[in-house]
C-alpha cells in the first residue's frame, strides 16, 4: 500500500499531534471532576448496587483512549488516500476512440432547456475520464468516422488533452470501425493491459471480429480477427435522452437519358429510421432554384425509392427531404443529398482517316460535331480545329502524327508503334477473350468482343503500371486494346488493330464502344457518377490549383491526379485561375449513420463494460463475489461483543472495544470488496466508528 | 483535603453573603406584602386569640380542681365546699400568644444548590415569622446545624430587625444533627408553641428522633423540607469524584444514565419516607424547591398548612 494523497512523514507527523493532543486529554480525564454533593449517603446506597469496579473503569478509560486512536489512525490513513502498491505503480494506457461520425452530430441529447449534439456529450464524458486519470496514466485520443486518426500522442498532460479536445468537431462520414480497430491493434502491439474507451452512439457499422480475453469462442466467425487480447475494452456510451425518427436521403443518382440527353433522371432513395409514420417532402433544387417537390408518406423503418426525371439544365443539384408534420428531425447531415449534373454531351471530332462509313456512321450518331481529314491533309491542316472551334476528341485511324497533339482526349486505332510501345507483333486470327471482366472500364460496359474476329497484322502494346487494360487476347497479357493517361492530363485510347482486318466495325458492340469512349472523354458517361458517398476515397485528375471544400476553407493542390477523402457533405470545387474547372458532389448516403437509434457498442458477441470515469462510481461487482457469510459472521461478533460491554469487569470493557474495532475494520472490508476506493472504506469505517462510539458512549459502554 | 476545605468555606461564604443581601428593605417589604396577603388568606381570626390548654387568670370558666396548699385562696368555689365539703379551686382558661420558633438548617449542606438551600431556608424562615410577629404572636428565628443557642420569641414585626442582627452574627455551617438541635432547644425549655424545622434533611444521622424529642414535649411541629434542583436532578455523568459537604467523604464514580435513575428512586423514597413520618403523626409537612418562588410557597403554606390559625 502506498499513499498518493500526503506523504507517509507528514502523516506520521499529524497523528503524533493528534495523537499526542488526545493522550493529553486522556490523561486529563483521568483526573475526576470533582463534584459536591449534600446527600453522599444516598449515592453510597445507589453505589451499592450499580457502580463497577475500578479495574474495569480504568480499563474502559483505556480502551475507549485506544478507541479514539483508533479513529485518529482511520481519518489520517483516508487523509493519505491509500491505494494497494500494483494499483497505483502502474501507469495505465487509456486509448480513448472518440466516435467522430455523421450520426454524433445529431442533436438528441437535452441538457438544460435545449439539445446537444452527441458528439458534444461524447467530448464532455471524455473530458471527465481526462480529468479523473491518474497523473502518470497516459492517454492517447483517436477520432474515428470514415478514417481513423491518432489526435494526440500518448500524452500525460490532462491541459494538452482537454486543448486538443476542444479542436474536435464531427463530419459526415460514415464509421470504420473494422478500420479503426486495426489501427488500434497496431498501435497498442507493444503496450499491455490497456484501457480502450469507445465513446460512441452504437451506429459503427459492421463489428469486426476481435480477439479479447473474454472471448466467446461460439461466437467466432471465419475471417481476419483483429487482436486486441491483453487490453480492457470498455464502452462510454453516449446515449440520447429522447427517442426522435429521422429521415434521410440514403442514396443519390443522376445520368442523362441516352435518347434525350437534355433530359435527365434522378434516383432518390428516402428512408424513415423512426417507428412513427412521417409526412415528408421530397423538394429538388437545381443552382439554388426550387425545381420539384414529391410528398411522400413514410411508414415505421420504411425505404422508399423514387425515380424523377427533370430537364439537365444547370450544374448543381440538391435533393431536400423534411417532415411536413411538424416532428423533430434531430439530424440535418443526411437532410440534404448534393449531386453534379452530368454535362451535355457536346463532342466535337475531328477524324484523321481514310473513308470508313462503319467508323463515321457511329460517330454521326452522337450529337456535336464530326469533321473528317485525309491522313495527308491532316498536317496541312490546323489540327485541332473542329469548324470554328476547337475538337476537344481526336481520333486516328491507321495513322499516327509525327507530335502527339495537344488536345486531351485522343484515340488511335492500329497506331503500330508510337506512341505506345509493341510488345509483340501478331500476324494470325485471334479473338479478343478478355474486355475488362467483372467490373469493366466505363469505355468496354456493354461492349462485348467474343464474336470480334481479327486477321492481318495486329499489335501487342506494352503496358505501363499508369496504363488501363481495356482488351486482350489471352490471360497471359497480350493487351490489344489500351488506356493511357499521361501526367499532363491527356488521355489515350488505342486499340492495336485495323478496322479493316476485322469485323469489329460491323459488330453492334462497335458504336457502343465509341459511345462509351467519347462519353467517358467528355465526362458524360453512363457512369457518371453524380454524387460520391462521403467518407469514401476519390481519385480524380484534374487541372488544378486548389480545391474548395463546402465549409469554405482552400486546400491547394498539384495538377494531376488528386486523392482524397471528403469528410463533409457538399460541393467540392476544383479551382484554377479563381475559375470552376470541375466539381464533385458529396453526400452522407449511409443508412447506418442515417438509424439514429442507440445501439450498445458490442465487439463481436461481447457486450461491453461501461467504463466509469469517476472512482467514486464503483466498478461492478457480481453478488458471489462478496464474501456475505464471513461478513455476516464479523457483525454479529461485533454485535455480540458491544452488548458484552455491558458485563461488568475487565471482560466487558474487552468486549465494547473489540465489537467497535470488529464491526468498523468488517466496514471497510465491505467497501473495499465491493471495489470502492481506499479512502471512501475508510471514510465508512470512521463514520461507523463514530457512530457505535456515540451509541455506545450514551449507554456508558465504552467509558 | 484543603481543596475540599476551602471549597465548603466558599459555599458557606457564598451563602452568607446571599442571606446578607436579602435582609435589605426591599425584602422587609417582601414580607410585608406577604403578611398583607396572609391576611387575605385568614381573614376573621382575632389578633393573639389563641385558647391554650394552659389553666391561669383568664374570666373563662374552664374547670374545678382539688385544692392543694399553696393555691390562691381567692380561686376556692366556696358553693361547691359547702355541697361536698370539700376544697376546690376554679380553674379559669388563661388566653395568651402562642409563640413560633422557626428553626432553619445552616449546616454546609444547605449551602449547596443554586440558589443556595440555606438563603431559600432564610427566607421561607423570615417570611413566617413576620406574618407571625405581625400577627402580634410571639416568634423567633434559630439557625441551626446541631446543638445552638435559643432567641428568645419576641413579639412585634420590629423585632425582626433584630432576628436578622442575630443571624448576623450567627455562625453558619457545620453537620447537621437534628437531634442535637432539638435536644438542645427542649433542654432550655422555652415556652410550647409551635416549632417550625425548615432543612433538607440530609443527615445520616436521621431526623426521627429529633422530631419525636420535639412531639414528646408538646411542641407542635411542622416540618419544612427544602432541596435544591442539583440535589433532585444531579447534572452530571461521566468518571467524577462526589464529594460530601458536610462528613468530606470522597468517592470516585462513574456515573451513568442507569445510576442516575437509581439516585432519582432513592431520593424520592427518602422524601416519601419523610412524609409518611410525618404524616403518621400528624405533622405538616411541605415540600419546596429552592428555585420556587417565596411567594409560591407562602401562598401553599397558608391555603394547605393552616398552621397560621
Amino acid at each position: 500500500m502506498i499513499f498518493t494523497g500526503i506523504s507517509f512523514s507528514f502523516l506520521l507527523k499529524i497523528f503524533g499531534i493528534f495523537g499526542g493532543m488526545i493522550g493529553l486529554l486522556y490523561l486529563l480525564k483521568l483526573r475526576e471532576r470533582f463534584i459536591p454533593v449534600s446527600a453522599h449517603f444516598l449515592w453510597e446506597r445507589v453505589l451499592k448496587s450499580g457502580q463497577r469496579s475500578l479495574l474495569s473503569r480504568i480499563l474502559r478509560r483505556f480502551f475507549s483512549f485506544l478507541l479514539q486512536l483508533f479513529l485518529l489512525s482511520l481519518v489520517v490513513l483516508t487523509m493519505g488516500n491509500p491505494k494497494e502498491k500494483e494499483a497505483t505503480i502502474r501507469v495505465k494506457s487509456i486509448l480513448v476512440l472518440l466516435d467522430t461520425s455523421a450520426s454524433m452530430k445529431a442533436l438528441d441529447i437535452k441538457k438544460g432547456d435545449e439539445y446537444i449534439s452527441r458528439f458534444e456529450y461524447g467530448v464532455e464524458k471524455v473530458k471527465k475520464i481526462i480529468n479523473s486519470k491518474k497523473e502518470k496514466d497516459e492517454m492517447m485520443i483517436v477520432t474515428f468516422s470514415s478514417q481513423t486518426v491518432p489526435r494526440t500522442p500518448w500524452e500525460s498532460n490532462q491541459l494538452n488533452l482537454l486543448g486538443t479536445l476542444e479542436k474536435l468537431a464531427p463530419n459526415d462520414t460514415p464509421s470504420n470501425f473494422e478500420g479503426t480497430l486495426h489501427f488500434v491493434s497496431q498501435i497498442l502491439h507493444n503496450r499491455k493491459n490497456s484501457d480502450i474507451l469507445i465513446v460512441s452512439d452504437g451506429a459503427v457499422g459492421k463489428i469486426p471480429q476481435v480477439i479479447t480475453d473474454k472471448e466467446n469462442t461460439k461466437c467466432l466467425k471465419v475471417g481476419e480477427k483483429i487482436d486486441l487480447s491483453g487490453h480492457n475494452i470498455y464502452t462510454v456510451p453516449v446515449r440520447p435522452t429522447e427517442v426522435f425518427s429521422n429521415i434521410a436521403i440514403t442514396s443519390l443518382a443522376a445520368r442523362p437519358l441516352v435518347t434525350d440527353p437534355d433530359t435527365g433522371e434522378l434516383l432518390v432513395t428516402i428512408l424513415n429510421s423512426g417507428q412513427k409514420e412521417l409526412k415528408t417532402r421530397l423538394d429538388i433544387y437545381v443552382d439554388g432554384n426550387w425545381r420539384e417537390s414529391r410528398n411522400i408518406l413514410l411508414g415505421p423503418s420504411e425505404e422508399k425509392v423514387r425515380l424523377i426525371r427533370i430537364p439537365l439544365v444547370g450544374k448543381n443539384l440538391e435533393a431536400r427531404i423534411k417532415s411536413i408534420d411538424g416532428g423533430y428531425d434531430p439530424l440535418d447531415s443526411d437532410n440534404t443529398a448534393y449531386a453534379v449534373l452530368p454535362l451535355r454531351p457536346d463532342p466535337k471530332i475531328l477524324l484523321v482517316s481514310r473513308e470508313n462509313l462503319f467508323l463515321e456512321a457511329a460517330l454521326l450518331l452522337l450529337p456535336g460535331i464530326m469533321e473528317r481529314v485525309n491522313p495527308e491533309e491532316y498536317n496541312t491542316k490546323s489540327p485541332d480545329n473542329c469548324g470554328n472551334e476547337k475538337c476537344n476528341i481526336l481520333i486516328f485511324n491507321d495513322f499516327v502524327p509525327d507530335k502527339l497533339p495537344d488536345t486531351k482526349n485522343q484515340y488511335y486505332i492500329n497506331p503500330a508503334g508510337k506512341p505506345f510501345d509493341v510488345s509483340r507483333t501478331l500476324n494470325e486470327n485471334l479473338m479478343i477473350m478478355w474486355t475488362g471482366g467483372k467490373t469493366p472500364h466505363p469505355i468496354m460496359k456493354s461492349v462485348s468482343m467474343k464474336d470480334v474476329n481479327l486477321w492481318g497484322y495486329s499489335s501487342a502494346f506494352k503496358v505501363n503500371s499508369t496504363d488501363v487494360s481495356l482488351m486482350q487476347i489471352d490471360a497471359r497479357g497480350t493487351v490489344l486494346g489500351i488506356l493511357r493517361t499521361l501526367k499532363d492530363g491527356r488521355r489515350l485510347v488505342a486499340t492495336g488493330f485495323s478496322l479493316k482486318d476485322s469485323d469489329f466495325s460491323l459488330q453492334v458492340s462497335f458504336p457502343v464502344f465509341i459511345l462509351n469512349m467519347v462519353n467517358w472523354f467528355l465526362g458524360t458517361s453512363h457512369t457518371f457518377l453524380a454524387t460520391y458517398s462521403s467518407g469514401k476515397m476519390i481519385e480524380v485528375y484534374e487541372d488544378a490549383e486548389q480545391i474548395n471544400r463546402p465549409d469554405g476553407k482552400n486546400i491547394k493542390v498539384k495538377s494531376g491526379r488528386q486523392v482524397f477523402n471528403p469528410l463533409l457533405a457538399g460541393i467540392y470545387r476544383f479551382m484554377k485561375k479563381g475559375k470552376p474547372v470541375r466539381e464533385i458532389a458529396v453526400s452522407l448516403l449511409d443508412e447506418t449513420e442515417s438509424d439514429i437509434r442507440f445501439r450498445e457498442t458490442s465487439i463481436g458477441c461481447e457486450k461491453l463494460e461501461i467504463y466509469s470515469p469517476s472512482e467514486i462510481i464503483p466498478k461492478k461487482v457480481s453478488g458471489k463475489s462478496i464474501p456475505w457469510k464471513l461478513l455476516l459472521l464479523l457483525l454479529l461478533t461485533g454485535i455480540i461483543l458491544i452488548i458484552m460491554g455491558y458485563v461488568r469487569g475487565a471482560l466487558g470493557a474487552f468486549s465494547a472495544f473489540s465489537g467497535v474495532t470488529i464491526i468498523a475494520i468488517s466496514a471497510f472490508y465491505y467497501f473495499k470488496v465491493m471495489g470502492y476506493p481506499m479512502w471512501i472504506a475508510l471514510s465508512c469505517a470512521i463514520l461507523v466508528v463514530l457512530f457505535l462510539e456515540w451509541i455506545t458512549y450514551n449507554r456508558r459502554i465504552t467509558v | 483535603m484543603a481543596k475540599t476545605d476551602s471549597y465548603v468555606k466558599g459555599s458557606l461564604k457564598r451563602a452568607k453573603t446571599e442571606i446578607e443581601a436579602s435582609m435589605g428593605d426591599s425584602f422587609l417589604s417582601e414580607l410585608e406584602r406577604l403578611f398583607l396577603i396572609s391576611r387575605q388568606v385568614v381573614s376573621g381570626k382575632i389578633r393573639a386569640e389563641r385558647k391554650t390548654r394552659k389553666r391561669g387568670t383568664g374570666i373563662e370558666f374552664a374547670e374545678h380542681r382539688e385544692y392543694v396548699p399553696g393555691d390562691d385562696f381567692r380561686s376556692i368555689d366556696w358553693n361547691l365546699y359547702g355541697r361536698l365539703e370539700k376544697l376546690f379551686v376554679r380553674l379559669y382558661e388563661e388566653e395568651e400568644d402562642l409563640p413560633v420558633y422557626t428553626m432553619f438548617d445552616v449546616s454546609n449542606s444547605m449551602a449547596e444548590g443554586t440558589p443556595s438551600k440555606m438563603l431559600h431556608a432564610f427566607q421561607v424562615a423570615s417570611a413566617l415569622t413576620y406574618v407571625v410577629l405581625a400577627h402580634l404572636d410571639r416568634a423567633t428565628m434559630i439557625p441551626f446545624s446541631g446543638p445552638m443557642e435559643l432567641n428568645p420569641p419576641g413579639r412585634g414585626k420590629g423585632r425582626m430587625l433584630k432576628l436578622f442582627h442575630i443571624i448576623r452574627q450567627s455562625e453558619l455551617g457545620g453537620i447537621t444533627d437534628l437531634a442535637g438541635a432539638s435536644r438542645s432547644f427542649v433542654y432550655r425549655r422555652p415556652r410550647r408553641g409551635t416549632v417550625i424545622i425548615i432543612s433538607d434533611f440530609l443527615s445520616t444521622n436521621g431526623y426521627e428522633e429529633a422530631i419525636n424529642l420535639l412531639r414528646y414535649h408538646k411542641y407542635r411541629v411542622i416540618i419544612v423540607q427544602t432541596l435544591s434542583p442539583q440535589d433532585m436532578k444531579p447534572q452530571v455523568k461521566g468518571d467524577v469524584e462526589l464529594y460530601d459537604v458536610e462528613t468530606a467523604q470522597m468517592k470516585s464514580v462513574t456515573i451513568t444514565a442507569g445510576l442516575l435513575k437509581k439516585y432519582q428512586t432513592e431520593l424520592n423514597s427518602f422524601i416519601k419516607g419523610i412524609q409518611s413520618f410525618c404524616q403518621d403523626r400528624s405533622i405538616p409537612f411541605f415540600f419546596s424547591s429552592s428555585d420556587e418562588k417565596l411567594e409560591d410557597i407562602m401562598l401553599g403554606l397558608f391555603r394547605r398548612g393552616g398552621f397560621l390559625k
